[in-house]
């Protein structure tokens, strides 16, 4: 009888164990392949998604490409390498508060420098200057040889200089102008080849003093030009100022110099 | 030789199909994903979760008895999955995040245990090394072809570094897969002995040495190296321990002088014929290179330090990186590491090119301790597993697979072969033969009691 057969409860209780383990671990072998799946079709569908070029970019392509963006997301949202491309791309046309969040939200798994300067970049276009100059800065401290951030973080400064008054204010503009004149020379003794550095050159020039207006000129000149490779000197877009100062010498004693760091 | 017969026929399918899975993963080539190891860590991901469900299909239906004992390694494998759950939902900024960067790992665990738990174990292991050494062969066979400039598959456009890539993607991952390699097949050496074996054995190591030297990698060298060292004292311990006086190892160690006169005659005559000598003072002091790994790695440290009990959460490291270099450039320490900047710049760093110090950045002192604490056991029990083995054959056999541990071991101190499909698999294998040493399986109990369930 049955209540009398121990082996036969036994095995009954045996067969619910093994059909409660096999049923968890199919359901979770189940999600794991839905989940597995969705996250393959993102990554296949975001390699084939292209960024519409410069010319290409009417509103409604890009209106397009941001529905395309945000269908993936749906599929894999922890992805911050998409979501900084949306991001992006609402800057683009033009919601740029929600482009910052969105940017903050793909910064929790994706934090790349471009993804930083962009955010700079939108602050700045929302007004928030100081923000933008903050970040700004930290961007150049950990990319020092971008041209881009360093170009776009002078010329924050440069326009910040445009904001104060020198006669109601006249210790803030003084501090920001050194700010500005000492970022301005750092750079152009690093990257002489950048036209933009000749031409911060060219703006500290006419602030400081009239006599400079000489050197402002100068400085604006090569700025503009097509070349801008003085002297064929060997670029080091992270020597220090201090250590230029044996390339000016051989220079101001008349020798030519090969490169910043390996003089003759 | 084991048959198959009494198995019931679930356990035969998975006989085939997990040594196929192995087999076939380092082949799938999915181009619109850019990175080889992209579409074959969806491939051998979904192929686990598959067989986990036939597993557990299996168990509902009683085609497979239920585990019924807890060893050691299955405790400690539940200690790291535990060390990540944690760090995933106390650490991390994303847990999803997270589990999905720790995803292809804990398939790794899942193929480990479905081969263990296989009642014909052996069987499956033989398979899918029979499987990985022919994968060796081929993809050694086709870096060298693409040496010269013969390139089958378009990935060298895509994945620019070097074109010693095979499937893989990339030198230095293709040399994490083949490294331990060179071990198995010397296992299939020493375990079939006889000249046929010594030869065509031989011959393959030597082209997948060839094959690793065109691919300018360092980390591997290391590994093979130590490994055959300790190998060979293991291998001098255990024909003391058992009187057998040296001819095994005299065999072996004319093999290994063999092995690098060749390796010599390549280095010295052959790969300069090729145009492809290899500078080695420029391999090891290229200061950039070296710096700025030293500089993931003192990242690595410092970040765990500073959430060290679960760490940064899985997958973190990458995101927390510039995030860290900037407060480290603002502080004193940062000038010694400012020059390296340049270099890295313009990316995030991935990994932090070093397994153990990933693990302990992402999930602190608790997943560092349990994964020391798997290696080290199967590092000293596979030892002396192989130590007490009374058959010479099967020693040298036990201790070959002991050194492709020790060679996976040391090139994780410079990679992340334990996140790339491939080397993962590679490597789940090793642990399962050293399973395998540990604790034999009673082949009749087992091949009998899933005959019952049939």
């Amino acid at each position: 009888m049955a209540q009398n057969d121990p082996q036969g409860s036994a095995n009954t209780v045996k067969k619910q164990y093994q059909w409660l383990l096999g049923g968890v671990v199919a359901m979770l072998a189940v999600a794991g392949i839905v989940w597995t799946s969705l996250l393959f079709i993102a990554d296949y569908e975001y390699r084939g998604v292209k960024d519409p070029n410069a010319s290409e970019r009417s509103r409604a392509v890009l209106t397009q490409y941001r529905l395309t963006l945000e269908n993936i997301l749906k599929l894999d949202p922890t992805n911050g390498e998409i979501r900084n491309r949306y991001a992006n791309v609402l800057g683009i046309l033009g919601d740029k508060q929600e482009a910052v969040k969105q940017l903050k939200i793909a910064q929790h798994t994706h934090n790349a420098q471009d993804s930083l300067f962009f955010l700079a970049d939108i602050h700045e276009k929302l007004g928030d200057f100081e923000q933008a100059e903050s970040i700004m800065n930290d961007c150049v401290v950990i990319n020092p040889i971008q041209i881009k951030f360093n170009d776009s973080r002078i010329r924050m400064m440069a326009r910040k200089l445009e904001r104060i008054d020198p006669k109601t204010d006249p210790e803030i503009y003084k501090q920001a102008l050194d700010e500005y004149g000492q970022a301005a020379r750092d750079w152009s003794i690093r990257a002489p080849h950048d036209p933009n550095a000749h031409l911060f050159m060219g703006n500290l020039y006419v602030r400081v003093r009239p006599l400079y207006a000489l050197q402002a000129y100068r400085a604006y000149l090569m700025g503009l030009s097509d070349n801008v490779n003085w002297m064929n000197l060997d670029i080091d877009l992270m020597i220090a100022p201090r250590d230029a100062m044996g390339t000016i010498d051989q220079i101001i004693n008349g020798r030519h110099a090969k490169a910043y760091k390996n003089l003759p | 030789m084991m048959t198959t017969e009494k198995l019931h026929p679930y356990d035969r399918l998975m006989a085939w199909y997990l040594p196929a899975l192995a087999t076939i993963a380092p082949f799938i080539v999915i181009y619109a994903l850019v990175r080889p190891h992209v579409g074959q860590g969806y491939f051998f991901t979904l192929g686990i979760l598959l067989a986990l469900l036939g597993q557990a299909v299996a168990w509902a239906q009683g085609w497979r008895p239920m585990p019924r004992r807890v060893t050691a390694p299955a405790v400690l494998i539940g200690l790291n999955v535990l060390a990540v759950a944690c760090s995933m939902f106390f650490a991390s900024r994303s847990p999803m995040f997270s589990l999905k960067h720790i995803f292809l790992p804990m398939m790794g665990i899942v193929f480990f245990s479905l081969i263990v738990i296989h009642p014909a174990r052996r069987l499956v292991l033989e398979r899918i090394s029979w499987g990985l050494i022919i994968v060796a062969g081929v993809l050694s066979l086709y870096g060298v072809l693409q040496h010269f400039g013969i390139e089958i598959l378009s990935y060298s456009a895509q994945v620019q570094k070097n074109t010693i890539i095979a499937t893989i993607g990339h030198p230095n991952y293709l040399a994490s897969v083949l490294g331990p390699i060179v071990f198995i097949v010397l296992s299939f050496i020493f375990a079939r002995g006889g000249k046929r074996w010594i030869f065509l054995g031989g011959g393959l190591n030597l082209l997948i040495l060839a094959c690793i030297m065109l691919a300018r990698t360092r980390a591997v060298w290391l590994g093979l190296i130590i490994a055959f060292v300790l190998v060979f004292a293991m291998g001098a311990l255990y024909v003391r321990r058992h009187r057998l006086g040296m001819k095994p190892l005299g065999g072996l160690a004319l093999g290994a002088f063999s092995v690098l006169l060749i390796l010599g005659g390549l280095v010295a005559v052959a790969l300069p014929a090729m145009n492809a000598s290899i500078n080695l003072k420029q391999r090891l002091t290229s200061e950039k290179e070296v710096k700025s790994r030293f500089f993931y790695w003192h990242a690595a440290i410092d970040m765990g330090l500073q959430k060290s009990v679960f760490g940064q959460g899985v997958g973190m490291f990458d995101t927390l990186f510039w995030d860290y270099t900037l407060d480290h450039q603002k502080r004193e320490m940062g000038k010694y590491y400012y020059d390296v900047l340049p270099s890295i710049s313009g990316r995030t760093p991935g990994h932090v090119h070093n397994e153990y110090l990933e693990v302990f950045c992402e999930q602190g002192f608790a997943g560092f301790g349990a994964l020391i604490a798997l290696l080290s056991f199967f590092l000293y029990f596979g030892a002396q597993a192989v130590l007490r083995q009374s058959d010479p054959a099967q020693a040298l056999k036990g201790l070959a697979l002991w050194g492709a541990l020790v060679t996976i071991l040391i090139d994780a101190v410079f990679g992340f072969p334990w996140r790339l499909p491939i080397s993962l698999i590679v490597f789940m294998v090793v642990l399962a033969w050293l399973y395998d040493f540990i604790y034999p399986q009673e082949k009749a109990e087992a091949i009998e009691a899933s005959a019952n369930q049939a």
